[in-house]
């Protein structure tokens, strides 16, 4: 599944020294997430076109191996989104997320990837501007960063 | 003193003469004074070749695959903390394993060792222990080496001296080392700025040349498919010196191994090229230790990790 949909950052956002963009691999929970990123764009909120998303049934069906993955297919950061604890339609899988994420980004560390390329959110279906919000504070975070290579 | 093989070996006997026991897995001779294999012995007479001494090294607990008798399984610490593991994961019923512990000090490190005499392997008569001293017999006598210098490192930081569950014990109970909880040896690591630690890792992981050495010799190593073999998704890009697939594998086996390593060090005694796969293990034993007050194997009651991320207090979102 995720060779297909992890793919290289497509040319056109390529780094070119002067306008790069960074790729953010985005995970969003069906329920909530990806229905909080449909409200900020139905609301017209504008957020960075750096994000790249991937629609999940659960935030509790994000694979550790999903992350590391992305970053070793070229993503600048992972962003994964959930529903609030006590929300998950499943009721548990955000705590299961939240437990392996705590794993993931033990081992990103350890790996020397910067903490802020990857980053956890519960975002609900009616928070449009806090998806906006999240977004763009990483997109900002990963053009300071730079690029991403597992060189 | 670890040299338990008479009272391995009496006890292994009795276990098979009474028939409590169908197979009694552990040590015998390797090839040179310093190693150790497996041995599988099923009959009394087959135990007169079970060792256990210093060389001993490997931990036994591979070989239990959903016995369908019962068996008794030679374990130091490490050895018993998979055995705990593998057998709450499914791998085996509780009641056709015999965990017969034995107290430990610390096994050798081949490498460590050899690297410590001035004359070839081969003329190494034999090893033993002696107090807190390693004796090797050379060819001009015997060369004396403290123990922590020559055994795994990983024995010198270890918490499971003491076999925690077992069901006999073979030697008087040791304490675990102070250092355990400290993890010193991640001292390195954590020096490092991430552009540091990308580096090590980067020139650590393309030697790897994808043997699955590591993956063979670990007790919770048991998935049928492994991720690293699949082909759709294919996690891992294959073949050795491929940093990108290399790196996939390394540090996927890492995740599926948290919270489910027992420390015993197998993994990186298997390691061809020499990577120090334990600095992965134990930095996530420290995560899982310091957020889920989680070590596998040490008591039978224990859950499993993934069970309790259920209700987790390990706040991993930022706005919670
Ligand atoms: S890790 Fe512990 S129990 Fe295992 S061999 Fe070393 S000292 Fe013994
Ligand atoms: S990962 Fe290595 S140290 Fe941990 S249990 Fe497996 S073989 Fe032993
Ligand atoms: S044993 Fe070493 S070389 Fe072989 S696959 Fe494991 S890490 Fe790579
Ligand atoms: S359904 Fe949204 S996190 Fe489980």
């Amino acid at each position: 599944m995720a060779e297909q949909q992890v793919a290289e950052a497509p040319a056109e956002q390529q780094a070119t020294a002067a306008e790069w963009r960074p790729t953010l691999l985005a995970y969003l929970c069906n329920w909530c997430s990806y229905a909080g990123a449909n409200l900020a764009g139905a609301s017209r909120m504008p957020y960075d076109a750096s994000i790249r998303v991937i629609r999940v049934p659960c935030s509790g069906r994000v694979d550790p191996l999903m992350i590391y993955k992305a970053f070793e297919r070229g993503a600048d950061g992972v962003l994964v989104g959930g529903c609030h604890l006590g929300d998950c339609h499943y009721s548990e899988g955000n705590y299961a997320c939240q437990g392996r994420m705590a794993l993931v980004k033990a081992l990103l560390a350890a790996a020397g990837i910067e903490e802020k390329r990857f980053r956890l959110e519960w975002i609900s279906a009616s928070e449009g501007s806090i998806f906006q919000a999240v977004v763009n504070e990483m997109s900002e975070q990963l053009r300071e960063l730079g690029p991403f290579e597992l060189k | 003193m670890s040299n338990h093989t008479d009272a391995v070996r009496a006890r292994a006997k009795q276990l098979l003469e009474s028939g409590e026991v169908t197979r009694v897995i552990g040590h015998a001779r390797g090839t040179t004074p310093y190693r150790s294999r497996p041995h599988f012995a099923s009959s009394p007479e087959q135990t007169d070749a079970l060792i256990h001494d210093v060389s001993c090294g490997s931990n036994l607990a591979v070989y239990v695959s959903k016995p369908k008798e019962r068996v008794a399984v030679i374990a130091k610490g490490c050895d018993a903390r998979s055995l705990a593991t593998i057998i709450h994961e499914g791998q085996a019923e509780r009641g056709n394993v015999l965990i017969l512990g034995v107290s430990c000090e610390g096994k050798l490190d081949e490498g460590r060792l050899l690297r410590k005499l001035d004359f070839p392997p081969r003329q190494v008569k034999s090893v033993r222990e002696e107090g807190d001293e390693v004796v090797v017999e050379g060819p001009a006598g015997d060369v004396r080496l403290p123990r922590d210098d020559v055994i795994m490192v990983n024995c010198t930081y270890c918490r499971a001296r003491t076999p925690a569950v077992s069901d006999e014990l073979i030697g008087e109970p040791v304490p675990p080392r102070e250092e355990a909880d400290q993890y010193p040896d991640l001292g390195g690591l954590d020096a490092m700025s991430e552009a540091g630690r990308a580096e090590f890792w980067r020139a650590q992981f393309e030697k790897c040349i994808r043997c699955y050495a590591c993956r063979n010799a670990c007790p919770s190593c048991f998935c049928p498919e492994c991720f690293v073999d699949e082909y759709h998704p294919q996690w891992a890009l294959h073949g050795g010196g491929q940093f990108r697939g290399n790196w996939m594998w390394n540090v996927g086996r890492a995740q599926h191994l948290a919270g489910r390593c027992s420390a015993c060090g197998s993994c990186q005694r298997g390691c061809p090229v020499d990577i120090p796969l334990m600095l992965l293990n134990r930095w996530m034993e420290r995560a899982t230790n310091q957020a889920f007050d989680h070590l596998a194997g040490m008591s039978e009651q224990q859950k499993q990790l993934a069970a309790l991320f259920r209700k987790s207090e390990a706040k991993a979102s930022e706005h919670g």
